[in-house]
């Protein structure tokens, strides 16, 4: 994790964070890390889910609730990671909250190409 | 095939406070020279096992650093592979051995974890994941998917996992170098700490210190000394998510399937195992992996004692991760000597030896048998 505390892997990793934003899996497994590295210590228990987002799937640290259940709707969205290290960049990154039952759960095809800072903040913040 | 264990040693596992890396390199080399009872001169070249020293000590080049307890500098060095460097850094001795580069070679494994804190250790450990696709997990978290995979989808039980680590923990009482040798109750380790659900404190192996070593040589060295009749090396996934099986080592089964043909030998041909039980849900999945069971029966097998003294097959006597410990970079290596011991006390005839790195995307099976009589 401290590895991502750098400005070059961040500037690297935001193709990544475009192409997860906004995009809807359904729950495969999950736990609740109770003893968290350094880092993440502030937030444990926190939960680790691995997603099934039709073509692919890929694990995601959870938000909004400690308990996600096999075979739940959750969407990737745009939050803080951990705590800021002596170089002072806050971490962010993509994590998974369930997704409010009025919300359609149809699977979001993926986006490949690399959005605009707007775009990606826009749906974050929704 | 001319693989044979001339020497073996194992320094004690533990919290070694007053012992450095450098220290538990040394006992374990020179004991394994020792009891080869060969000049150390004799040592051609070796290769040392360890996942993570530049991290949790600061000091990395240590394959100079064992040649250097030597005068002759024999050519050694370093193999990593997560908590499979030992297996792989003996199937490089083997390979060097067999292709005919080298007479007889040194393989030491060691780790020295607990210098730093438990938190910044599972820091450094969750390196063995996938740092860009699995970024926040854990070790025990990984293991904790796979867990709750086995229960859904064959319904292990708590009972089940925690009957692991309770047998484990016995086996180790009659290892002197064991970490823990302290009988543990099923109870206990259902009661104990979460660390990431449904995995709990006494389901995780521990942060350990510690080293061992062979002497392997393409000639018998003396009358007990047993054989390395196969390997196998299988990989998978480094990430979980793109695993065909979140229930099952696919890398497991392959490098089992190697060993097996190569040795001639099947699975029920075994009587003792150490398999890599670094968390319980770890043994479950290797002793289906391997054949000794059938998918999604190992959990109620090892709780009916089939994988104990009077079972179907005595599973970890050591201790395993679990009790012995877990220093990673030895934990390979230490199976194999542990075996080779048995064998030349005449306990057993055969014996498997299976090590995992990571969350199961390398995986190495050696087979032991004991020498004939000349």
């Amino acid at each position: 994790m401290n590895h991502a505390l750098s400005a070059p892997r961040y500037w690297r990793d935001r193709r990544e964070w475009s192409r997860w934003l906004g995009r809807k899996g359904t729950v495969v497994a999950s736990t609740l890390i109770h003893v968290a590295p350094p880092e993440l210590a502030y937030g444990a228990p926190y939960p680790y889910v691995l997603v099934d987002f039709g073509s692919e799937k890929r694990s995601f640290l959870g938000t909004g609730h400690t308990s996600f259940l096999v075979g739940e709707i959750v969407e990737c969205v745009w939050r803080r990671m951990g705590t800021p290290d002596a170089t002072g960049i806050i971490p962010y990154g993509i994590k998974v909250q369930r997704l409010s039952p009025e919300e359609p759960v149809a699977p979001v095809e993926s986006v490949d190409t690399l959005e605009s800072e707007d775009e990606s903040h826009r749906r974050s913040t929704r | 095939m001319n693989l044979w264990i001339a020497g073996a040693s194992i320094t004690d596992f533990g919290e070694l406070w007053n012992r450095s890396l450098f220290d538990l390199l040394e006992e374990a080399s020179l004991g394994a020279v020792a009891q080869a009872q060969i000049p150390a001169e004799d040592i051609e070249a070796v290769f040392v096992a360890n996942m993570g020293a530049g991290a949790f000590e600061g000091q990395l080049h240590l394959g100079a650093v064992v040649s250097s307890f030597f005068s002759h500098f024999p050519p050694a060095m370093r193999v990593e592979g997560a908590c499979a460097s030992g297996g792989l850094a003996l199937l490089a001795a083997e390979q060097a051995i067999l292709s005919g580069q080298y007479k007889t070679v040194l393989v030491v494994g060691a780790e020295k974890m607990t210098d730093i804190s438990a938190e910044q250790a599972t820091a450094v450990l969750s390196g063995a994941a996938c740092q860009h696709s699995e970024c926040g997990s854990t070790f025990p978290g990984l293991y904790a998917l796979l867990a709750q995979q086995h229960m859904q989808q064959y319904g292990t039980t708590r009972e089940h996992l925690s009957a692991v680590s309770a047998k484990n923990h016995r086996h180790a009482l009659n290892n002197p170098h064991a970490q823990y040798q302290k009988e543990i109750t099923v109870q206990a380790v259902s009661e104990s700490a979460m660390i990431a659900e449904p995995l709990r404190l006494l389901d995780c192996s521990p942060l350990s210190d510690g080293a061992a070593a062979v002497v392997l040589s393409s000639e018998r060295v003396a009358n007990d000394n047993p054989r390395i009749t196969g390997f196998g090396q299988g990989n998978d996934s480094l990430s979980l998510a793109k695993r065909s099986s979140l229930t099952s080592f696919v890398a497991t089964q392959r490098a089992a399937q190697q060993a097996y043909s190569l040795s001639g030998k099947q699975v029920q041909d075994f009587p003792v195992m150490e398999v890599h039980d670094c968390f319980t849900i770890a043994e479950l999945l290797a002793l289906e992996d391997l054949g000794v069971f059938a998918p999604g029966e190992a959990g109620s097998a090892t709780l009916a004692r089939e994988t104990t003294y009077g079972g179907k097959v005595v599973v970890n006597p050591s201790g395993g991760l679990k009790a012995c410990g877990h220093p990673v970079g030895a934990t390979g290596v230490k199976q194999v000597a542990y075996l080779a011991q048995l064998l030349r006390e005449g306990q057993y005839e055969r014996a498997l030896a299976h090590n995992v790195g990571g969350s199961g995307a390398t995986a190495v099976v050696h087979i032991l048998e004991a020498g004939e009589e000349s």
